[in-house]
């Protein structure tokens, strides 16, 4: 069994994860192993064991006599997961939840009539915004996103500051939320214009997506291209292979 | 440059790779490259919820469509879980097939981790590429209805041959 799966490590990630939320500062004084053992309702010397790895890993630090203390904030995998669970929304919140920086350029807000392949996905609508935003981590470009959004369904967009406040927000004010969301990955270099602002080259192949965002009645509600750069990105997937029988 | 062939993956899955190929009229062609009895090193029996030095199946194969390379794989197969497996052609409809006959496994899951990474010295040449060039990598376990790990394995291939596709429910 991964480590992950039992109860100490979950025990051990419920810790890492506190401290890198914060909750848990350095050098703070974390709860005794028979505290933590009641609370949890597990046997004490699974907490000992979590304790224990921490300490091994530098994380904590066990002063007889006295306690047991953060001493370092925990190793972070700096890629955001694309899987079932995460999916394409909310990259902000866990780039924020990593402890990492999260920050996001606006780079053009469009009230226009849709074209080309936007139209195929549009085809029944007069206008629609495409708001092009570059989320970064740490400073980093990691991410550069063009959404189309109907103006038959939020036709006050330019009113909205989408560089501080999430899509999903606006959405949710006006009564919309997407319920199912349907993704596509491919793997695409990309288009020159925006090689300067993600500071890029050529060549670099970076994870695309394009998602079609619906809500509970079916309409499409969102149409999203985005450009993931690989080093923070960690695509998972799951497929149920039918063999017969 | 290759052809613009591409595979989809899919939540739910009735075909094999090369079921699927083949129905879109293009000719695939599973060329076994290596087949031995390994012991799994500490990676891989992680991987697999073993103990260190298991007794594995260890495969390498090339998949290649219309003359054409497109994936080359490395395949670790748990042979406590599929004795005789060793004796069993490794084309992925018979392989499959052997698994519902004669193992009475109806359903496969695997879970999949997809990177771009830049191809090593041995997957230049088995697809063919220029220097600096960079592949898709998947990794990944294939595990039976009870949650028993039959395979590890890692997919290098040029970056237009997989896509993905999924569907999200959200509350």
């Amino acid at each position: 069994m991964n480590k992950e799966n039992t109860i100490y490590g979950q025990l051990m990630q419920s810790i890492r994860n506190k401290i890198i939320s914060g909750e848990l500062q350095i050098g703070d004084k974390i709860e005794s192993e028979r505290a933590m053992s009641e609370k949890y309702g597990i046997n004490r010397m699974t907490v000992r064991n979590a304790l224990k790895h921490l300490e091994n890993e530098g994380v904590l630090e066990s002063i007889r006599g006295s306690g047991t203390y953060v001493r370092k904030k925990p190793y972070v995998d700096g890629k955001l997961t694309m899987d079932r669970q995460h999916g394409v929304l909310s990259l902000s919140t866990q780039i924020r939840q990593k402890g990492m920086k999260s920050s996001r350029i606006l780079i053009s807000m469009n009230r226009t009539i849709p074209t080309g392949t936007i139209r195929d996905v549009y085809p029944d609508e007069n206008e629609i915004y495409e708001i092009i935003r570059l989320s970064l981590i740490n400073d980093n470009p990691y991410a550069l996103q063009k959404v189309y959004i109907p103006c038959s369904l939020f036709n006050d967009a330019e009113r909205f500051d989408f560089e501080e406040g999430s899509l999903y927000d606006y959405m949710q004010d006006k009564g919309y939320r997407p319920k199912t969301v349907i993704s596509y990955l491919r793997i695409e270099e990309l288009p020159e214009e925006y090689l300067k602002i993600m500071r890029s080259r050529k060549e670099k192949k970076y994870m695309l997506f394009d998602y079609y965002a619906y809500d509970g009645d079916q309409k499409l509600i969102e149409y999203t291209i985005s450009y993931h750069h690989p080093a923070y990105t960690k695509f998972t997937f799951e497929t149920e292979i039918n063999l017969g029988g | 440059m290759k052809s613009d062939l591409y595979i989809l993956r899919e939540h739910h899955k009735d075909l094999s790779t090369t079921e699927m190929i083949r129905k879109t009229g293009h000719r695939i062609e599973i060329r076994i490259l290596k087949q031995e009895i390994v012991e799994a090193n500490h990676h891989i029996s992680r991987q697999l919820n073993l103990p260190l030095a298991s007794k594995l199946l260890y495969v390498e194969r090339l998949i290649v469509v219309d003359g054409e390379a497109r994936a080359f794989e490395k395949l670790y197969l748990n042979l406590n879980e599929i004795k005789g497996i060793e004796n069993v052609n490794l084309d992925d409809r018979f392989f499959h097939d052997y698994l519902n006959k004669e193992k009475g496994i109806n359903k496969l899951f695997n879970k999949e981790e997809v990177l771009i990474v830049k191809a090593n010295e041995t997957e230049k040449k088995m697809l063919d590429l220029d220097q600096e060039e960079e592949i898709i990598l998947i990794k990944g376990i294939a595990t039976t209805e009870n949650d028993t790990p039959l395979e590890y394995y890692e997919t290098a291939a040029d970056t237009a041959f997989y896509r993905y596709r999924r569907v999200s429910s959200y509350e």
